[in-house]
């Protein structure tokens, strides 16, 4: 086989051939190789946004963690100290400071700032304390009369993630508490309401966006579906702030009695103790009527079967209905849905979330090979059942994913949540009460101007963190069981 | 083998791989100096394989490798210093369907040249006369040049195809079956086109038609599958050459009893 | 047909009577699923409207009927100057500081004229100051320097000064008449009814203000453009360039395979990270650059225009490059193969080919992911948008609001009349977003158009 070392070159004989380059041999193509990297760093801005969220809300959170923050308490000391005292005496409003909390007393020493920490050892009374002073290597310094006196608070995971303890004293609960004001930093209600809207919204999203998902893939006509579709689509292009709105001015107010402002009456949970008492009732007989007839329709045949099969879907469903009258009751003391509520703004989000569970799961549906659907409408199915027993299952991983993403937004959630659910942390079951959520809470704290220095803007990246991690465990989840459910059908 | 004649491309011990899995395996084989070349065989024998090699086409695809060599004017085009953009100015290729760019006529003939740098509005006129001419379409589009590729029936479309590879002036067309997609008017047309207007050009063409490789080729190489159990019920299937030569020898005194009953449709 | 088989069918008729009922019962709770998406809509339409008009009860400092015998926004220049001498002629030189004074008001009434005002001055009255000129000379600066509708805004501020004292919404408006009227009589006797629309060229056209009935949307429009504006910069060429780099040179690398998961993680962080994220990086780490420092802006705050469209342009990215990685994936792998074949680069196949194929797609995705932007809101209130700024923006280094900012801002307001404001900018809003989305519908059904012929 001859192998010359040299190619020989095309006769120029055309624009073309004098256009060729004259070998094959690779020559370098500067511009192809810059405009790949230019392209590979676009690609690679998005690594450096996911680093840069990880680094922002890790670095604040550590410095949440592990700064000494200081908690204005209005005390003062109510005398002069010595470098030596070991009793310092306050006056003041504020809380009271406990034994093992550090007290951050501002002094001068010749004309300079020497302020020293102080540890609480003992407490005599409101006023008087025992303290181990120049705390944490800071030096005993002396103090005047009327020297501002801090509690430096040092936030510890265990205090973040605390749900609450047993008081010794009274054996009551006392569930954790977000309120940087006096210095308690418990998480939980804000995690917890977080988590409980959440769970309403998906109570709305989840059966609306899949029966709208199963609606537009297998009952839709071609034209039923152009027109319904583009509902979806508008939906999904409100912006969030306006659902805020339409919380606050309309589910709210509907809630309360007087949709658009015009008083009907009522309001829906009637929180009394005379419906509580009828709702219970009316489900006690709608159950006690499901089990007569469910258990008449197994006994006899016939047309009378059928009736009273019927029978028992409708008590069941009456059951459900008072199910649901009667909880909100249970759940709460007597009085009216709040002006604020956690259970308005979740509705709402749930509202909000339909197109994309719905998008989602219609997606996951239509790819179910229409093999399939034959082979169950040749076994003689229904409808109802292929939709059940065949392509649910079938398409389970993906609206699976479609819940997982629906949650994962509900969480994030913030302008609705800042707008309709109210303001301050609140622990409670009751949905119709005001709670805040990390986002609207992040929301809410952060629209006034924070001093970057503050516990307050520090503690917005610690929530931040929660939630990103939160949000981000339901995405991975999701998009692992997405890749896995695209390799079945490929 | 008695095959006579210049040599364009030689490929020696060529084998391909999709992923570490083997394709096509040890084809060696002469391509003639502007002669006809139609490859032949049951779908999955790796013909199309093999065509793509000959201008690095595969180096497209994500995990092909090619083993062996292809040497084209003294030079393995799988050397490492060999650029395949450059492989590809000079080895030509018209598709299985025709794919006109959603272009004007004259903007899918001239992309070539201009890739190249060709600027000047008379030297791009007569590149696009000389290739639609050359391609038998002139007299059809010449009035429209302004025309979408796309508003072409099927055959001018081909057609088109081959007229947009002849502008850039390979020394080598590769046609991957052309014609799969036409009607028999149209492809026979395509037929005329390598036999008259290309006949200067060097041409491989892939096939499914008998009839087709019979009329239009001067050589023809036959492929066929290998199978191999391997254990859990999987099979391991691959390409191989079975025989080239001349297409009348090939087709009215095929040496190997496979090629035989391939070309009396007792298999494939 | 035998006698023993009857049963049995029976059975079979009377189940699948049954299955029958059901499969309607459950095709009708489907159905109601659509419904119900579609009622929200609806529900929500109606609360929008019931927010943006109604009744206002309106208390005149000076009837503006006894002003003039015709309405006064159809009065000329010179009637509405003549109404100015005849009810606030004590007022002039206050309106003409207010409108063209360019000293400290402190030393406005000493300064010679064209030193004190930024309007053209008479030669005649060029030593004098504004102390030195008589009723009828101010009027001629005050109608020779403003138009028509000017003249009307000051009129109706310096002499009928309306006050909106009391707002009912739509609905109410609309059933409860006979309530408003008895309540008008009662608490505002000398206010006037008014059936008003919140929403109007006037509302689109002024300045935000703090009194709900004064107040206008143009500082928060403007806010909005030049944030889009500087969000688009960044984010196309980054976006689509993301996109082109993973569906054209990608391999199937750790890399790559990590760019192209974390993006899909990225779209699902919840807007108000990014918020922090913005807030920490851009506001705080680049200051100099996003306070405009770097060109000589004399500023030292990071709460600008431009820190909200990176954030912005940041939160975005995922979504335009998904939606673009479509786009280019739609464009038929023959067309790239027939440009490789011809001998050109890949950046020859994707620039000349690829991109011109895909661009229709591309850019509708990219006007999706722009309303996106356009109606989010966590991000910039926790980067600092401006509650209230009365200025318009002038640059990027302008500290800012956005409607969607001042609907949050005006929601949270107790008061009523916020609400009604709040509604109208929603509704300014919506209208722009459906701007936006017929475009990329005509851009998409154009696209989809062109693939078929």
């Amino acid at each position: 086989m001859p192998s010359a070392p040299v190619m020989p070159a095309d006769a120029a004989d055309s624009p073309v051939k004098r256009k060729r380059a004259a070998s094959m041999f690779k020559s370098p193509r500067p511009f192809e190789a810059f405009i790949q990297s230019v392209l590979f760093f676009c690609g690679a801005v998005s690594i450096l946004t996911t680093v840069g969220i990880v680094i922002t809300l890790g670095n604040e959170s550590i410095n949440f963690f592990t700064t000494l923050g200081l908690v204005d308490g209005q005390r003062r000391t109510a005398a002069p100290m010595t470098a030596e005292d070991t009793r310092i005496v306050l006056t003041g409003g504020g809380f009271n400071f406990q034994v093992n909390d550090t007290l951050f007393v501002e002094g001068t020493v010749n004309g300079q700032p020497a302020n020293e920490l102080m540890l609480v050892t003992e407490v005599i009374d409101r006023e008087n304390l025992v303290v181990q002073r120049g705390y944490e290597n800071t030096q005993a310094v002396p103090h005047d009369v009327g020297v501002q006196v801090e509690k430096g608070k040092r936030v510890l995971l265990s205090e973040f993630l605390k749900v609450g303890e047993f008081d010794p004293t009274t054996g009551q609960f006392m569930p954790g508490r977000w309120q940087p004001q006096i210095a308690e930093f418990s998480a939980i209600p804000l995690i917890s309401a977080t988590l409980y809207s959440s769970l309403l919204a998906m109570l709305i999203a989840v059966p609306v966006g899949l029966g709208t998902a199963i609606y537009l893939s297998e009952y839709a006509a071609p034209g039923v579906r152009a027109t319904l579709k583009p509902i979806l689509e508008v939906l999904a292009g409100v912006p969030t702030v306006v659902f805020g709105y339409f919380a606050l001015n309309f589910i709210t107010p509907a809630l309360r009695g007087s949709p658009f402002g015009i008083p009907m009456g009522g309001g829906f949970p009637l929180l009394d103790t005379g419906l509580f008492v009828t709702y219970n009732g009316l489900l006690l007989i709608a159950a006690l009527a499901f089990v007569a007839f469910w258990v008449g329709s197994r006994t006899t045949t016939g047309s009378r079967r059928t009736l009273l099969t019927r029978g028992s879907t409708i008590a069941a469903l009456l059951a459900i209905v008072f199910g649901v009258l009667a909880l909100p009751d249970a759940m709460c003391t007597p009085g009216e849905v709040g002006v604020y509520n956690l259970f308005g703004a979740s509705i709402v989000v749930g509202i909000l979330i339909i197109p994309t569970i719905s998008t989602i799961s219609e997606d996951a549906l239509r790819a179910v090979p229409r093999s399939l659907r034959e082979a169950s409408y040749g076994l003689g199915a229904t409808r109802l059942e292929t939709v059940f027993r065949v392509l649910i299952p079938a398409a389970l991983s993906g609206i699976l994913a479609a819940v997982l993403l629906g949650i994962s937004r509900a969480v994030g959630e913030t302008m609705v949540m800042a707008l309709a659910s109210g303001a301050g942390p609140n622990l409670s079951v009751c949905p119709f009460e005001a709670a805040e959520t990390i986002a609207g809470h992040i929301a809410r704290i952060s629209s006034g101007d924070l001093s970057y220095q503050s516990m307050d803007y520090n503690s917005l990246f610690a929530l931040g963190l929660t939630l990103f991690i939160m949000t981000l465990i339901l995405n991975l989840l999701s998009n692992y069981i997405t890749s896995r459910f695209r390799e079945v059908y490929q | 083998m008695a095959i006579t004649g210049e040599t364009t491309i030689h490929l020696n011990n060529v084998s391909v791989y999709y992923s570490n899995k083997l394709a096509v395996k040890d084809v060696t084989l002469p391509i003639r100096k502007q002669k006809i070349t139609a490859f032949i065989g049951p779908s999955g024998c790796g013909k199309s394989t093999v065509l793509r090699c000959l201008n690095r086409m595969n180096d497209l695809v994500q995990g092909a490798r090619v083993d062996g060599e292809i040497i084209y004017r003294d030079q393995n085009l799988y050397a490492r210093n060999v650029d395949p953009v450059e492989v590809r100015r000079r080895i030509g290729m018209v598709f299985q369907k025709p794919n006109p760019f959603p272009k004007s006529i004259y903007d899918n003939v001239a992309y070539g040249p201009r890739l190249l740098g060709v600027t000047r509005k008379n030297q791009l006129d007569e590149i696009v006369e000389r290739s639609l001419r050359g391609a038998a379409l002139w007299d059809e589009v010449a009035g429209d040049l302004k025309k979408s590729g796309l508003a072409l029936s099927g055959g001018q479309q081909q057609r088109l195809c081959i007229a947009r590879s002849i502008a850039v002036e390979p020394d080598v067309i590769l046609m991957d079956e052309p014609c799969s997609a036409l009607d028999p008017i149209a492809t026979q047309r395509i037929e005329q086109l390598m036999r008259e207007e290309l006949k200067d050009y060097t041409i491989v063409i892939v096939t499914h038609n008998m009839q087709q490789a019979q009329r239009a080729s001067d050589y023809t190489a036959f492929y066929s599958i290998r199978k191999e159990a391997e254990s859990g019920g999987v099979e391991r299937r691959w390409g191989v050459l079975v025989e080239f030569a001349e297409t009348e020898k090939l087709f009215n005194s095929p040496e190997s009893g496979e090629t035989a009953d391939y070309i009396a449709g007792r298999f494939g | 047909m035998s006698a023993a088989e009857s049963p049995k069918k029976d059975a079979f008729k009377e189940r699948l009577v049954q299955r029958q009922a059901r499969g309607r019962l459950w095709s009708r709770l489907f159905f109601a699923s659509n419904a119900f998406a579609l009622l929200t809509l609806i529900l929500l339409a109606l609360t929008i409207i019931n927010g943006a008009f109604g009744y206002v009860a309106v208390q005149f400092r000076v009837d503006p009927d006894t002003l003039s015998d015709r309405p006064l926004e159809t009065l000329s220049e010179a009637e509405l100057g003549d109404v100015l001498v005849a009810n606030a002629a004590g007022r002039m030189r206050v309106i003409i500081r207010d409108n063209f004074s360019q000293v400290p008001n402190d030393v406005f009434t000493t300064t010679p004229l064209p030193a004190a005002l930024n309007v053209f001055i008479p030669t005649a009255w060029q030593t004098l100051t504004i102390n030195e000129l008589n009723e009828e000379q101010l009027l001629s600066i005050i109608t020779n320097n403003l138009s028509q509708e000017q003249m009307y805004d000051v009129v109706l501020n310096n002499i009928v000064q309306p006050n909106v004292v009391a707002s009912w919404q739509f609905f109410y408006s609309l059933f409860n008449r006979a309530a408003i009227e008895a309540e008008m009589a009662s608490e505002y006797p000398a206010a006037e009814l008014i059936f008003r629309s919140w929403v109007t060229p006037r509302f689109i056209s002024s300045p935000l203000a703090t009194e709900a009935a004064d107040t206008g949307l143009r500082t928060a429009l403007l806010g909005t453009l030049w944030v889009i504006a500087i969000c688009v910069l960044f984010s196309f060429p980054l976006g689509v360039g993301a996109a082109i780099y993973l569906e054209e040179y990608a391999d199937d690398s750790f890399i790559n395979r990590l760019i192209e998961t974390n993006i899909r993680n990225l779209a699902g962080v919840p807007s108000i990270i990014y918020g922090l994220l913005g807030l920490t990086v851009f506001v705080r780490f680049l200051v100099t650059i996003t306070s405009g420092q770097f060109v000589g802006v004399q500023s030292d705050t990071g709460r600008t225009i431009l820190s909200a469209g990176l954030t912005l342009g940041l939160l975005i990215l995922p979504v335009i490059i998904i939606n673009a990685q479509e786009a280019i994936r739609a464009v038929p792998y023959s067309i790239r193969e027939a440009s490789y074949g011809l001998g050109a680069t890949k950046w020859q196949t994707t620039w000349r080919q690829v991109l011109p194929a895909a661009l229709p797609g591309i850019l509708t995705g990219f006007i999706l992911a722009l309303s996106r932007a356009i109606g989010e809101t966590a991000p910039l209130i926790v980067i600092g948008g401006a509650s209230f700024i009365s200025f318009d923006p002038s640059g990027p280094f302008s500290r800012f609001t956005v409607v969607p900012l001042q609907i949050y801002n005006w929601t949270k307001v107790p008061d009523i009349e916020f609400r009604n404001v709040a509604a109208a900018a929603i509704i300014v809003l919506m209208s722009l977003l459906l701007i936006m989305n017929s475009a990329a519908i005509i851009l998409r059904n154009r696209f989809s158009k062109k693939l078929a012929g």
